[in-house]
């Protein structure tokens, strides 16, 4: 009767010992899953603010060669795909035609040496490719906060934990695509 | 055998220390971290102290870094893991602007922390680059920095209401390579006397055999490198005296802050 009680006592302790690291483990996971979702809002906030700079651009761009309606309309209209997608895959989709719309743009207006040497169009520049370098360096802190997350998941004991609660690895890493970094052709 | 492993190891290391270049391994000197040598060692201290009087009376920290290459990586990636990794800004509100200068590629980069986003937009930040380009052209790379700075630290204290209790940085005209040159003058001596002792070695045929003329040379060749980088740093104090070892001291490392990859890159 007193072994019994003894060997009890001490499961006791054990379940509380081990209960208490699986609960400090199940929140570091929580807090990883919440620290990807916090990166990947930071990388929408960077494709929002692009999104918003178009119409300024568009309408600089209209001041100096307003003949160019098909480049001009297909950067508007890619502006309103990106606004209008709704999932990450979508969103870094619509940000890759925005992409290719806006270097045709640029190719452009390498005909207009006015417009190039604009102050107006140079700082317009400068914030589109502060846009483009903000979301590159937000996707690759998103990316670090997924690499961390699937790398904490793995080890053990948290595995076991993980398992328990049913966290699973996050395999939304984002892609660099290769065209996005590559210049626009032109063709004739 | 064992003299050919030697020659190849050394060989090998000066290779290496030449190609894989590891930015994240750069320290910072202070706010003005010269590793380019282009800032004469006054206008380095007056932007020193002045630095520091721009972060006590507006909580931001200015950070300036020149490096003679980038190794062939964008500018924009290498400041990004510079400032990260040194952590320019106070850790709560981020506050903290980079200025890199790349000499030999010619290029510019302003990165600007979460914080100083709104008081230094990405136009903004081109704008001012472009115009550092007339002095950076004629290598007049001490008064480019300065007056930057300056015009930074004061956008910064008018949109915070406060001034900055600091004389506004002496310029002089920075002459390129001002610093005591310490790896060419090292390997000098230790090719001198590489030199010489070939030369009365070869009086004794006995010692011929060794051979050490070579060895020396590349010896010689590995320290002037691996010094004259290391010393790189600090060619401000060899040079200007005793104002180093004292921002040296006060200077405590930046704040932890961070950068979304928000500013603008130039070249001149």
């Amino acid at each position: 009767m007193k072994i019994a009680g003894i060997v009890l006592a001490v499961l006791l302790v054990l379940v509380l010992i081990f209960g208490a690291k699986a609960m400090s483990i199940r929140n570091e996971l929580v807090t990883q899953q919440e620290a990807i979702r916090a990166a990947w809002s930071q990388v929408d906030v960077a494709l929002q603010r692009r999104a918003d700079l178009i119409p300024n651009l568009v309408e600089t761009v209209k001041g100096f060669a307003k003949q160019e309606r098909t480049v001009i309309d297909s950067v508007t209209k890619a502006r309103a795909a990106l606004l209008g997608a709704r999932t990450p895959r979508e969103r870094m989709q619509a940000n890759a035609a925005l992409d290719s719309a806006l270097g045709r743009l640029l190719v452009v207006v390498e005909n207009y040496p006015q417009l190039k040497s604009s102050e107006n169009f140079l700082r317009l520049q400068d914030e589109l490719a502060g846009t483009e370098n903000r979301i590159a360096v937000e996707r690759r802190k998103y990316n670090e906060a997924v690499q961390r997350y699937n790398t904490t998941i793995a080890l053990f004991p948290n595995n076991i934990v993980a398992s328990l609660f049913g966290f699973q690895r996050n395999d939304d890493y984002f892609q660099t695509a290769p065209a996005a970094r590559e210049v626009p052709q032109v063709k004739f | 055998m064992k003299r050919f492993l030697h020659i190849g190891l050394l060989w090998t290391a000066t290779v290496l220390s030449a190609f894989a270049y590891d930015f994240s391994a750069l320290q910072p000197d202070g706010y003005i971290s010269d590793y380019a040598n282009v800032i004469d060692a006054r206008t380095e201290q007056a932007l020193e102290r002045y630095c520091r009087a721009v972060e006590s009376s507006t909580g931001a920290q200015i950070a300036v870094l020149t490096i003679p290459t980038l190794h062939g990586e964008p500018i924009e990636d290498v400041a990004n893991l510079i400032y990260r990794k040194w952590g320019i800004g106070k850790k709560e509100t981020d506050e903290g602007v980079l200025l890199l200068l790349a000499i030999q590629d010619r290029r510019s980069r302003l990165e600007v922390g979460y914080g100083l986003e709104p008081i230094i937009p990405d136009g903004y930040a081109g704008s001012l680059l472009r115009r550092m380009r007339p002095a950076l052209k004629q290598q007049r790379y001490g008064e480019a920095v300065a007056v930057a700075v300056q015009t930074l630290a004061e956008r910064i204290a008018q949109r915070k209401g406060v001034t900055i209790q600091q004389p506004v940085p002496h310029t002089r005209r920075a002459r390129p390579g001002a610093g005591f040159p310490v790896g060419p003058v090292l390997f000098a001596v230790f090719a001198l006397l590489a030199l010489l002792g070939g030369r009365s070695r070869r009086r004794g045929l006995a010692y011929r055999r060794h051979g050490m003329g070579m060895d020396g040379l590349l010896a010689g060749l590995l320290l002037g490198n691996v010094l004259g980088r290391g010393m790189g740093g600090f060619h401000g104090r060899s040079s200007g005296g005793f104002g180093g070892f004292d921002s040296f001291d006060s200077f405590g490392g930046f704040g932890g802050g961070d950068s979304g990859g928000g500013g603008a890159s130039s070249s001149w």
